[in-house]
């Protein structure tokens, strides 16, 4: 390779590199993780043999109670909830009711935890990790709640909360 | 196609290019080793000692156009033998993170040290144009100011707070591959291609700086980045002593 060669291909690659590079430069990258850590919850009855059923709720409500009031929720017919749990404080407090029905009763959760300050990225910022310590409610629809996992962060693939539901009257 | 494929892609076509060029070379090499009989050895250390001292050009030009980080770059080579050089590089830079939810500043300084080893044949002991390959290791002290944050809820409601200011080492590997070619009589010019590779990656775990200067994002564990130098070089010659003769 002669002299020549080597100062045309200096030329045009730098050229080349030095525009995608510039042009290549963003600020923000998107946040692509779940910027935040949701506590999912599943509605179950037990089954015959002990073992816990999904229990679809056929339009279940949700409302977080907050200092600025209720803010709640309607969810479509499912088992499984996403919910979210409060950054400036140690507990909150969630009411449920299984149906949206004129009459159906209200019941509380009230959640007790731990936060840790996670950073996640540049991108996402920071935002709450959580340690569940305890988990209580009002007994009207709701029969009993076992913590399956203590461990709320962004990792939508956690199941938290095994809410068992009494049976209809 | 992300930035990321962009910078493999270049990498790639410098890399075979690198190959192409290589490949007359090993053309003559091969041909060398055939007809070694007719063709003296090739001499080693032909050339004399070239010291190198320029700067990148792109940084001023990147720090125009980018508003939110700056950064300079020196870098320094030194031609030991058997077309290895020595190279010395340094530089300082900062950034500014103002985002609505997240801000904060971050200055650094940092320094590296490796080789370029060149793959081009030397046509005389005046040609100091090359293609090269190298590597480097880094380091760099990072201080980051203390970062306001938010945590935007709009349920719960929003939560702000401060983390601390806070100082810590960055430490990478770079392997790199670049060329230089003499515009005029001791002014070189040329490019490199880094592949950065973060070795403390879990110490940013508290806060990854959005840019260290010379080795760019702080929250990736690798990086591509570019750089186009001008230096000057100085030459002097090689003391050369002749090997005694055996006596018949």
């Amino acid at each position: 390779m002669t002299n020549k060669h080597l100062h045309h291909i200096f030329i045009v690659l730098t050229a080349f590199i030095a525009l995608l590079h510039t042009s290549c430069t963003q600020e923000r990258q998107p946040c692509i993780t779940p910027r935040y850590a949701s506590l999912l919850l599943k509605t179950v009855r037990p089954s015959t043999t002990g073992t816990a059923l999904d229990t679809p709720m056929p339009s279940a409500v949700f409302g977080a109670i907050t200092d600025s009031g209720t803010k709640g929720i309607i969810f479509p017919q499912s088992a499984t909830f996403s919910l979210s749990l409060s950054p400036i404080s140690d507990s909150c407090r969630w009411i449920f009711a299984p149906d949206t029905a004129v009459g159906t009763l209200l019941d509380t959760i009230l959640l007790k935890y731990t936060r840790q300050l996670e950073f996640i990225s540049n991108a996402c910022g920071y935002t709450y990790f959580y340690s569940l310590i305890d988990v209580t409610s009002t007994n009207r629809n709701i029969d009993s709640i076992i913590v399956t996992n203590t461990s709320v962060t962004n990792n939508v693939n956690n199941s938290h909360l095994q809410v068992y539901i009494r049976p209809q009257p | 196609m992300s930035t990321t494929a962009i910078y493999r892609y270049i990498f790639a076509l410098s890399l075979s290019i690198l190959c192409l060029g290589a490949l007359p070379a090993l053309a003559q090499s091969d041909t060398a080793t055939n007809a070694e009989e007719k063709t003296p050895d090739r001499p080693k250390n032909i050339a004399g000692h070239q010291l190198a001292i320029g700067f990148d050009i792109a940084a001023p030009v990147r720090n125009y156009l980018t508003n939110n980080k700056y950064s300079y770059e020196l870098e320094a080579n030194y031609y030991l033998k058997n077309e290895f050089y020595a190279v010395a590089e340094g530089g300082w830079g900062g950034s500014e993170v103002n985002f609505t939810d997240l801000k904060y500043t971050t200055t650094n300084y940092f320094g590296r040290v490796g080789f370029n080893k060149s793959i081009l044949y030397r046509e005389s002991t005046h040609d100091w144009d090359m293609m090269f390959i190298g590597m480097r290791a880094a380091l760099s002290n990072v201080n980051r100011g203390a970062a306001t944050y938010t945590i935007i809820d709009s349920v719960w409601g929003n939560q702000a707070g401060i983390s601390s200011e806070k100082s810590f080492v960055a430490g990478w590997l770079e392997i790199t591959t670049g060329m230089r070619v003499e515009l005029a009589k001791g002014l070189l010019a040329g490019w490199n291609l880094r592949g950065k590779f973060l070795m403390n990656g879990k110490s940013f775990k508290d806060l990854a700086p959005l840019n260290i200067a010379g080795y760019g994002k702080g929250d990736k564990n690798a990086n591509f980045d570019f750089n186009l130098y001008l230096a000057y070089a100085i030459r002097w010659s090689r003391k050369t002593t002749t090997p005694p003769q055996k006596a018949e």
